[in-house]
């Protein structure tokens, strides 16, 4: 097994959940729990093959894929901030929604259950020991540092972060919970939807029904694992990203069977979870916070 | 004293009944919403309906079918959340509960009248240690038993799909196992029925849980445990136990959900036949309001919604998927009770309005 | 001239069927100190998160230093417009640092996007020196004790350039020293020119403070006095509406404690959790028919000694000795065997369960009573029945057993806690922990006639309050808690007034031999 080809797939499997945890964590600095991200993912990956297919641009569909994730987000945003519904279910009602609406539009648009036709990919850059990467990875290292610098140097993010900490406090100074809470929903939602859109013409180079595979799920526990930290976060998305490209080899190579192997990046993350917790969650994460409650 | 009791049952009927209402309304919501879904698509959404409710009913055996396991899987998720703690393993509980009931039916050999008991204690042995591992984590580690219950569906359905593929495999074309004993088997309701006699084990757990939690000290101190911690601690309630004993519970129900379709309808496990089972439970015992007795309506409903799907997509060419993003749809509109609650507010401020209370002084100044 | 900084005139709000300000009027002079003084339940607190834009109105007129406010806006409006308020219960966030609680909302940038951590210190550092208040801006809040907080508050508003400061009864967690610091504070910044409104139910505070004081009843406003022409009873006669006996215990009549204490605490140690203060060896005796008062600032370890004769938290040391056994592990259900009764000092958190109903709650705390329990079953017809006796005893609104607790008044929550815990059989001990805390007039005297009457029917009482009136009013005897020991036992009658205060304050400390 080469050191590089393993550390080029590490880097096409980890990219996408890196944006997808980078989202994950925003939203939880922010106070809420985003279940939804496969959802977002999945969504994206749509879109973003959508426009591509009409438009043979790909750029122009990650763009779409961005809007997308937007919109998403902040809609899903309005069931848990406006309404005040139950963060996880939420989130997990649109990520079935998702697998619904996707696969039957998968049916609509290709007229297939499966894959959808083949799209014009995502710039691609060949780099010296990192193999063939898309521009994405370039945009991931952008995102890590674009939301550290969010998170700790400007005052959206301190704002951001007040607000999960202890929402009435924040209010009670006129910060407006609601809003920064979508503002951050909104910026995992462009993360999200750039993610999807890696996947589906970024690498792949279709859409396939159900093609995000739990991804989201995983970088939410990525995020658990990193301690709520956007460069920690980098390690334990990479670290999953080196698990997935491991297995894949191994398979062949030491005749363990597939299932044994797919496994193991969620079996890491339930050892990780031992002992390590949550103690670094900000405080008001998942709780519904209602106004005026002084 | 009389006066006491039929004014309580009658309290307690009418929040019930709110309770009903209240699903009845998210259920409406959630078909307007899919309508205009169809619409977009290009379908009616009136004949969608109508065919979907219409070929579901004709096929009633396979509605009872699937509310059998919808029933077991939803209480599932119900139980544990009146204690505070949300269980998220349920596909792998449902999953493993199957295999453990496949392989004890096969492998044993036991009187007719006691085997399927062994396969189901077993079933629901395998289902609660898996639940328990979550509750444990939480208690110990505050770990998320969300997170830690979706990564345990995982690994289970892995570690299950490999022994069916390789060790415990019954048949050389597909991965399954073998096919359980005649002795094993949970006979139909009726010769050629879809639907078996499993069906009123799970309405009678739905009963048994719904007494439980409403005339028993284990169900009082469960709800108190759910709903407030501290105080419940200070009344001699063990939290800590109530956390990991309900999760438990729900474990085993939901591995219940899986042997009962084994050994009433499928008679072998295939992964295919298990999956999105626990899911369904999260919507059905939602729509319920995890309240015990609600369950078996909204299993109904959903098993109706879900069977009525397949027809839909052999006539209207609109998949099955569907019934998917319907689903979601009402999980998602369910838990805004904000929506519903505000407008039953309202409707409550002017029914106390004209009640003469005695002024009731809150402690807030 | 005193130019009128605010004024609020027939402004009205209701919370369902309870009218909570009542066409309440207020008139605020600039730079003057001036109470709002009432019960608990009076409508203070209501009336002033109305002034701040927390609440909105539905009727009535409001002016903020000249500008009329619309029917409904925020608090960000009300402080723009120079209006602070340093609520009861801090609204800091405990994981940052003292700048970053200060100026979050309004924040120091560098530019329109970025935040500056140095200058926010910088100005904080010279708020501190123009107001001379010591507080170092990179400490994390979280570690600091009340005061300090308080202060953080205090600065949060004076950094908005506050002019008009509303303290929400500020003086519940200060020791009376402390309180005697704010109070010099508070003159100071009315120097620099800020009106300054308390909102308080302690009479000697107002008299000692303020310069006009507003006294509220049941929603409305009674009277508006200068401070200087009237004395404690006619603010008390105005706040209550009659002459109100106190509940109170004769002193004096007792002999030395000769009796035999029904239980003793001996060298009480627990082990310490985060920051709550641990118990550090504590020495006390409980007598049959006498009320021990236990006084100390919130945070002296009144809470781990309420948990532990609760049996929520374990002793790492000492015991618990009553007639000829001695008690080392004290669980819950031990401590009820032993007939120890408890009244939390959180209603709504530690004594009830709010969305569970009165019954259940009651319930709840006869686990294994044969009464109404058989197998685990529970005999739904007798717990009835005994839950209705006990309605009618306690005189709990509403009448139903089925009712639920979160939308019972507060005086009734703590009837239905008062009722589950008092009815028990081989109670011998009861252990009220600020027992009428929020409540109003009417459940403060039902609360502590209560525990009177146990009193005389020769129930030991401990009774632990940050209430200084109602320990000396209650008490056979005074024990003050101190750092998680008891520093100071004696009849209440040879206590001083100041001694309480000192003790509790640490200026003067004697340890207690039991």
């Amino acid at each position: 097994m080469e050191i590089s080809t393993l550390i080029s797939s590490m880097l096409r499997l980890g990219v996408p959940l890196l944006l997808a945890a980078l989202g994950v964590l925003v939203s939880a600095k922010a106070g809420i729990v985003n279940m939804g991200m496969e959802g977002n993912m999945l969504f994206c990956a749509f879109i973003g093959a959508l426009v591509t297919y009409w438009t043979d641009m790909p750029l122009v569909g990650l763009l779409a894929a961005v809007i997308a994730g937007l919109l998403y987000s902040l809609c899903m945003g309005v069931f848990i901030i406006k309404w005040r519904g139950n963060h996880v279910v939420v989130g997990l009602g649109f990520n079935f929604l998702m697998i619904g609406a996707t696969t039957v539009l998968l049916k609509a648009v290709w007229n297939s259950s499966g894959n959808s036709a083949p799209l014009v990919r995502l710039p691609q850059m060949e780099l010296p020991w990192l193999g063939q990467q898309s521009i994405t990875l370039v945009i991931a290292i952008f995102a890590v540092f674009a939301v550290w610098f969010l998170l700790n140097k400007m005052n959206l993010g301190f704002r951001i972060r007040a607000v999960g900490e202890h929402p009435a406090a924040a209010d009670s100074v006129g910060v407006n919970v609601m809003m920064y809470r979508f503002i951050a929903l909104g910026i995992a939602g462009i993360l999200g939807g750039l993610a999807g859109a890696e996947l589906s013409i970024g690498q792949m180079g279709y859409f396939t029904k159900q093609m995000t595979a739990s991804k989201g799920f995983l970088a939410y526990s990525a995020v658990i694992f990193a301690g709520y930290d956007p460069i920690y976060v980098v390690l334990t998305t990479m670290l999953l990203g080196l698990l997935d490209a491991f297995q894949m080899r191994a398979q062949s190579m030491f005749n363990i069977p597939g299932q044994l192997l797919l496994m193991l990046p969620y079996l890491v993350t339930l050892l990780a979870l031992f002992g390590v917790g949550d103690k670094k969650k900000p405080k008001a994460a998942g709780k519904i916070y209602v106004r005026g409650n002084f | 004293m009389k006066n006491l009791l039929s004014a309580e049952r009658m309290a307690r009927l009418k929040w019930q009944l709110l309770d009903l209402v209240y699903v009845l309304i998210s259920i409406m919501l959630a078909l307007v919403v899919g309508g205009i879904f169809l619409l977009i698509l290009g379908s009616n959404p009136i004949e969608a309906y109508y065919i979907m409710f219409q070929k579901a009913f004709v096929s009633f055996g396979a509605i009872l079918r699937r509310m059998t396991i919808y029933l077991l899987s939803g209480l599932a998720v119900a139980i544990p959340v009146k204690s505070g703690m949300f269980n998220m393993g349920g596909e792998g509980q449902i999953a493993a509960g199957a295999m453990t009931a496949a392989m004890l039916g096969s492998a044993l050999a036991l009187p007719a009248g006691i085997h399927p008991v062994v396969c189901m204690l077993g079933a629901i042995l395998v289902g609660a240690l898996l639940s328990s591992i979550s509750a444990l984590m939480k208690l110990k580690f505050g770990s998320s038993e969300v997170v830690t219950g979706i990564m345990l569906n995982y690994i289970v359905m892995y570690i299950l799909q490999y022994l069916s593929m390789y060790p415990f495999r019954g048949s050389p074309n597909s991965a399954q196992t073998a096919e359980i004993l005649e002795t094993a088997k949970i006979p139909r309701l009726a010769e050629g029925s879809q639907a078996s006699y499993g069906l009123f084990i799970a309405l009678g757990c739905c009963l048994l849980f719904a007494f439980i939690m409403n005339r028993t000290r284990f169900g009082l101190e469960l709800k108190s445990a759910g709903f407030n911690r501290l105080a419940a601690s200070y009344q001699g309630v063990r939290v800590g136990v109530m956390s990991v004993l309900s999760m438990a519970i729900g474990g085993g129900l939901a591995a219940m959900a899986g042997a009962v379709e084994v050994m009433g309808g499928r008679y072998l496990y295939l992964d295919a036949y298990f999956t999105n089972y626990g899911f369904d439970g999260i919507a059905v015992a939602y729509m319920a309001r995890n309240n015990p007795l609600a369950v078996i309506v909204t299993a109904f409903f959903l098993s109706t919604l879900k069977v009525g799907a397949v027809a839909l997509d052999r006539q209207a060419g609109v998949s099955v998927y569907f019934a998917i993003a319907l689903q979601g749809i009402i999980i998602a509109l369910l838990v805004s009770p904000y929506l519903v609650e505000s407008v039953f507010n309202r409707i409550r401020q002017k029914r106390l309005a004209k009640e003469k209370e005695p002024a009731i002084k809150t402690a807030s100044t | 001239m005193p130019e009128t900084m605010i004024s609020m005139k027939d402004v009205t709000i209701r919370f369902g069927s309870l009218t909570a300000n009542d066409k309440v009027s207020l008139e605020v002079r600039e730079g003057e100190i001036m109470s709002l003084l009432g019960e608990n339940g009076a409508g203070k607190s209501t009336l002033m998160k109305i002034l701040y834009g927390l609440y909105t109105r539905e009727s009535g007129e409001i002016v903020i230093d000249g500008n009329v406010m619309p029917k409904r806006y925020a608090p960000a409006d009300a402080i723009k417009l120079g209006v602070s308020m340093v609520p009861q219960h801090f609204m800091l966030i405990d994981s940052f640092t003292v700048a970053e609680n200060i100026v979050l909302g309004e924040e120091q940038q560098i530019s329109h996007l970025m935040m500056s951590k140095e200058k926010a210190c910088a100005k904080v550092d010279s708020l501190c020196e123009r107001f001379g208040i010591p507080l170092s801006p990179k400490q994390i809040v979280g570690e600091l004790p009340m005061g300090t907080k308080q202060k953080v508050e205090i600065l949060k508003a004076l950094y908005r350039g506050t002019k008009v400061l509303i303290l929400d009864e500020p003086t519940t967690v200060l020791t009376p020293q402390e309180v005697d610091e704010l109070f010099v504070l508070l003159r100071s910044l009315q120097r620099k020119g800020i009106t300054i409104i308390i909102i308080t139910h302690k009479l000697n505070e107002v008299l000692d403070i303020s310069d006009r004081v507003t006294v509220m009843r049941l929603g409305k406003n009674m009277e508006v006095l200068e401070t200087s022409h009237t004395n404690a009873q006619e603010l008390s006669q105005i706040m209550v509406g009659k002459e109100v006996s106190n509940v109170y215990v004769e002193q004096g009549e007792d002999e030395a404690k000769q009796q035999n204490a029904v239980f003793r605490l001996v060298n009480l140690h627990t082990k310490r959790e985060g920051e709550r203060c641990n118990l550090q060896g504590i020495n006390l005796d409980l007598f049959p028919g006498k009320v021990v008062g236990v006084a100390g600032i919130d945070g002296n370890g009144q809470t781990d000694l309420v948990e532990v004769l609760t049996g929520t938290k374990a002793l790492s040391e000492g015991e618990i000795r009553t007639g000829d056994q001695c008690i080392l592990a004290n669980t819950v259900e031990e401590m009820r065997t032993l007939g120890i009764g408890i009244i939390p000092e959180d209603r709504t958190q530690q004594g009830l369960v709010l969305d569970l109903t009165v019954r259940d709650n009651i319930l709840l705390g006869y686990k294994s009573d044969t009464r109404f329990e058989k197998h685990g079953i529970i005999n739904l017809q007798s717990a009835n029945k005994y839950v209705g006796d006990l309605i009618q005893k306690y005189d709990i609104r509403p009448a139903r057993g089925n009712a639920v607790c979160r939308f019972i008044s507060g005086g009734n929550q703590q009837k239905v806690v008062l009722a589950r815990e008092l009815e028990r059989t081989g109670l011998k001990a009861v252990v009220a922990s600020q027992p009428v805390r929020g409540l109003d007039v009417g459940a403060i005297q039902f609360t502590h006639s209560t525990l009177l009457k146990l009193r005389s029917e020769g129930m030991a009482i401990l009774l632990i309050s940050s209430d200084l009136d109602e320990i000396k009013t209650m008490s056979d005897y005074i024990a003050i808690i101190r750092n998680g020991r008891i520093v100071a036992f004696k009849k209440a009658s040879d206590f001083s007034k100041d001694e309480i205060g000192l003790y509790m304050g640490g200026a003067k400390s004697e340890e207690v031999t039991a």
